[in-house]
């Protein structure tokens, strides 16, 4: 074989190597196949995240400048020319309104990224449960064969599968981003029907999206209310935290309440401010694009 | 002195050791009585002599994984009722203990199932229908917890958790005369615990809402 010629077949044939040396011994290799595929199709989501969550914190940044820059502008300068006055106060709104378009997008990829991260962990789930169980099947029949120590290491991994089935699909739950006001521009009565059209267009899409980050937060609210209705209960019922051999009673799986109780708190504060928010984005939406409407009509009468 | 004067005292000696190697405690015995007094360890290394006398022999293997559930070796416990499930399939006792193991490691679902079979494999198994009560409380099922603890107070009328829940669902329920009458029952136990109190609070509220209702 000449490598030299195709070294990029040598490095295939190496890369196949590795995997299947990384790969556990026992591992069914279509299903190891596909459990290694989709952790790490987990792992790249997680990563196109965390990219997008920082992205998103500078995007902020760089809106809350430029709304306090659009701010200013208004406030025009009697020493300016109204012609460079309003050439500098166009560029800066063009430039807020395409932050909040990246923003925008940045959001609507987070929350496909998020419906996409979910998915993935229940086939994990589904798949790491199946390992479990064909790893108990086969330590039985090592058993069965008198070979007990080998029997005894895929008992092990059998119930390390079934754990780690449980705690894929039960993720620590992040925390908030912090929250900025949603972006109302001041009206100058000098916007044209196009220009207000694209406000109205910006507003509506501002409420959409904390409309999805609702659902989202919901979602996470109707876990830590599982989990403290677990507490809850716990607490007030003879038996439940006492279930394990000798009648001690052992410490709950998940965080203590007050901690539930705090964190559920501050989420359904953020989803109440959302509905707020999002009432008022909507009633703005309607109004400017009522305007927009007026005023195209208007134009569209003038000789 | 002779030989031949020697072979009756060595026959003698010989005799009372073959004696008190059969009056000495066996190692599952031995187990057993340390599992009792809490030494895990002992009991572990005891049972593991057993199963190494006899390694087919279940109340030995069933027991050390009870020694290891108590010790936290979780995953040891696990191995051994997987065992015995191997040899016996239809081990209650082992399908239940599996059962522990389950909850101990947080997989709730499997810990239900688990009771579940026991109940299936062996239908008066008290602590099963005790604890499937307890395990479907912490899970929401009400229904299936009430049904369970009414189990529980037909064969034991006076156990405690299951009069105390059992009355707890029935007042969650709005079903104030039944959640006092088993509160009632609960506190002529004169059961100390941590929960009396509680329970007394209950009660006065409880007749308290009976009589201002029409």
């Amino acid at each position: 074989m000449d490598w030299s010629v195709k070294p990029w077949r040598a490095a295939g044939a190496l890369l196949i190597l590795v995997a299947a040396l990384s790969r556990p011994a026992w591992a069914d290799p279509p299903a190891a196949a596909e459990l290694e595929h989709s952790r790490a199709e987990l792992s790249a989501i997680l990563e196109r995240q965390r990219a997008l969550e920082n992205r998103a914190i500078q995007a902020h940044v760089e809106e809350e400048q430029l709304g306090g820059a659009v701010q200013e502008l208004k406030r025009r300068s009697p020493l300016l020319p109204e012609a460079l006055h309003r050439l500098r106060l166009d560029r800066a709104l063009r430039q807020l309104r395409d932050r909040l378009l990246e923003l925008q997008s940045l959001h609507r990829e987070q929350q496909g990224l998020r419906a996409d991260e979910e998915r993935i962990r229940e086939r994990i789930h589904a798949l790491l449960r199946a390992q479990a169980n064909e790893r108990l099947t086969e330590a039985e029949r090592l058993y069965r064969a008198g070979r007990e120590l080998q029997a005894e290491a895929a008992y092990g991994q059998s119930l390390e599968l079934m754990e780690e089935s449980e705690r894929i699909v039960r993720p620590a739950i992040p925390s908030l981003p912090p929250q900025s006001p949603p972006f109302d521009p001041e009206l100058t009565g000098q916007e044209n029907p196009a220009e207000l059209f694209q406000i109205s267009v910006l507003l509506q899409h501002q409420a959409e999206e904390l409309v999805q980050e609702s659902t989202y937060l919901e979602r996470i609210a109707g876990r830590l209310r599982s989990d403290l209705e677990w507490e809850r209960r716990a607490a007030r019922f003879q038996g439940i935290r006492e279930r394990g051999a000798g009648g001690q009673p052992k410490p709950g799986p998940i965080e203590p309440e007050l901690v539930l109780a705090g964190r559920l708190a501050e989420i359904e504060r953020r989803i109440e401010s959302n509905d707020a928010a999002i009432r008022q984005l909507r009633a703005r939406a309607e109004e400017v694009s009522r305007l927009a409407g007026a005023d195209s009509s208007t134009s569209r009468s003038a000789p | 002195m002779s030989m031949a004067a020697l072979r009756p005292i060595i026959a003698a000696l010989a005799a009372f050791a073959g004696l008190a190697a059969c009056l000495a405690p066996a190692p599952y015995r031995l187990g057993n009585r340390a599992l009792e007094r809490g030494d895990y360890a002992e009991a572990i290394r005891q049972y593991q002599q057993a199963l190494a006398d006899d390694p087919a022999d279940p109340a030995a293997r069933n027991n050390l994984g009870v020694a290891y559930l108590r010790a936290d070796q979780d995953e040891l416990a696990f191995q051994e009722f997987q065992k015995i499930l191997v040899r016996r399939p239809a081990d209650a006792k082992a399908q239940f203990n599996l059962g522990l193991v389950y909850y101990k490691k947080g997989l709730f679902d499997l810990e239900l199932e688990a009771y579940r079979k026991t109940i299936e494999l062996d239908p008066g198994h008290f602590e099963a229908h005790l604890h499937l009560g307890h395990a479907a409380l912490a899970k929401g099922l009400d229904d299936d917890a009430m049904q369970q603890y009414r189990w529980v107070l037909d064969k034991h009328p006076a156990h405690p958790s299951a009069l105390y829940n059992l009355s707890l669902l029935h007042e969650d329920r709005g079903e104030l005369r039944e959640a006092l009458a088993l509160l009632e029952r609960y506190l002529k136990l004169n059961y100390s615990s941590r929960w009396t109190l509680e329970a007394q609070r209950r009660a006065d509220a409880l007749r308290a809402r009976l009589a201002a209702s029409p």
